[in-house]
């Protein structure tokens, strides 16, 4: 095994920022952080590929849209993650709630109280884990979150190391090989869990489905659609939004069910894909300020 | 942690708020409502640094008091860097505190490092009241507020049983 360079833990994506998050938490007081978090996220727009990721992802997002704009635009994108990622790490080390609210309460309670499992389908907005660690309380169902793993291997351990506490109320399947992953979720589904899929994004080793998001072709994950064609069980998407300081709206949306019409399988994910690109067009467009894809969605835009 | 269900009035708990003065400015702005029948069910977690109001209300003061200091304690040439410098400086302190602390076994020091920033603050606050400069209006609004918040102390601790019994109302 190559040892990694002292100095790559203070890459962007590297442990040093995780440990320094997790540190303020436990250190700075409440009411300053505004101040702290407005300082680390224009600390964080010298972050070039970020920044000028979210800049590209917000010219098509609003057409027509300036770099001038975009670019206090992408602070309010940083502003608002650091936002999240804070609320995530005081969960879970100091076990403090935000408050809550939940649109669609009828869904969700449709889905809690159906027979069988379900497929939740989110995308990376506001605090998808503080709302997964909010199901794993509130519901009888276990979750199972399936998330991209992190790139460096000391910030993927520094996670997994953490995601080992929360194991009694959810677990967490890193999306590293599609095929495998797959069984397990298929007989976790089954066996009336939920699992959490995000799906805004493709990870590489995972099957795409290529569309199109606000006019730009975008590879989906096509395993959600293809795991719920085969269990038989419906597409719930559910987004987490940030409402404000310690407050999130959980937004759950109408099922969406992957039916196998015809023989062209392709076609019948298709039709769903379609409904669920709707969905997220129309959550993006009214929340793009917390839709944290740092790399430009569509190859065409990049 | 507790949380309070659908009842719209328990964000101005008082046990939601941090400071004697801002719990009672919520105990006044906070009005008994019939539990919401809205279809977005709410949730508000009981936790003394919930209030978004006196949190960013407070961050702005110090924020704002700080930066006043360093550019009275500057030359004008550093001042245009000056608010990005003082959001720094001003939870610089918290790092070597914290680190002090750890090497003590102290993991959650939020409440000794709220102690000694706004310790330093009332310190420079009292030098810079005793100056000629303009920012000694800014210093003396700083040690103003502190005294009512001191005044508030008292009226709360009077008042403590009509907050408990909001609690009691909101928790119904």
């Amino acid at each position: 095994m190559t040892r990694r360079a002292w100095w790559q833990r203070f890459l962007v994506k590297g442990v040093f920022w995780r440990q320094l998050l997790r540190w303020a938490v436990l250190n700075i007081p409440a009411w300053l952080e505004p101040i702290v978090i407005a300082w680390w996220a224009s600390f964080f727009l010298l972050w070039g590929p970020g920044r000028r990721g979210v800049m590209t992802n917000l010219t098509a997002i609003k057409p027509g849209s300036s770099s001038f704009a975009n670019f206090f635009r992408t602070y309010r994108v940083f502003w608002n993650y650091a936002w999240t990622i804070t609320d995530n790490a005081r969960y879970r080390e100091l076990q403090s709630l935000p408050d809550w609210e939940f649109d669609g309460f009828d869904n969700f309670e449709h889905m809690e109280n159906r027979e069988g499992g379900s497929i939740i389908l989110t995308a990376h907005m506001g605090s998808y884990d503080l709302g997964a660690q909010l199901f794993g309380e509130t519901s009888q169902r276990k979750i199972i979150m399936v998330r991209a793993p992190e790139v460096d291997p000391d910030t993927r351990a520094y996670e997994q190391s953490l995601h080992q506490r929360d194991i009694e109320r959810y677990r967490i399947a890193f999306n590293e090989s599609a095929s495998e992953i797959a069984l397990d979720l298929l007989e976790s589904v089954r066996n009336g869990e939920v699992a959490a899929i995000q799906g805004d994004r493709v990870t590489p080793g995972v099957s795409p489905y290529a569309t199109t998001l606000f006019g730009r072709p975008i590879l989906l994950p096509a395993g959600p659609f293809a795991l719920a064609m085969t269990a038989r069980v419906p597409i719930y998407p559910v987004f987490v939004v940030r409402r404000g300081r310690r407050r999130y709206r959980l937004v759950a949306r109408q099922p969406i069910e992957v039916v196998r019409r015809g023989r062209n399988r392709d076609e019948d994910i298709g039709i769903a894909v379609a409904q669920w690109t709707e969905q997220l067009e129309s959550v993006i467009a009214e929340w793009w300020f917390q839709w944290f894809t740092f790399e430009p969605y569509s190859e065409e835009a990049a | 942690m507790r949380v309070i269900r659908d009842r719209d009035e328990a964000r101005w708990l008082p046990s939601r708020h941090h400071f004697a003065l801002a719990k009672l400015i919520g105990m006044i702005a906070m009005k008994p409502a019939p539990r919401a029948q809205s279809p977005i069910k709410l949730i508000y977690a009981i936790d003394r640094d919930q209030s978004t109001l006196e949190n960013y209300s407070v961050a702005i003061w110090l924020y704002v008091t700080g930066t006043a200091y360093l550019m009275a304690a500057t030359h004008p040439i550093a001042w245009i860097l000056m608010p990005w410098i003082a959001g720094f400086l001003i939870h610089a302190p918290c790092f070597l505190v914290g680190w002090i602390a750890g090497l003590f076994g102290g993991r959650d020091n939020r409440k000794l490092n709220g102690v000694l920033t706004m310790g330093m603050m009332l310190i420079a606050s009292s030098y810079f009241a005793t100056t000629t400069s303009p920012v000694r209006f800014i210093a003396w609004f700083f040690l103003g507020v502190v005294a009512l918040n001191a005044v508030a102390a008292v009226v709360m601790w009077m008042l403590r049983g009509t907050a408990a019994a909001m609690e009691r109302r909101c928790e119904a």
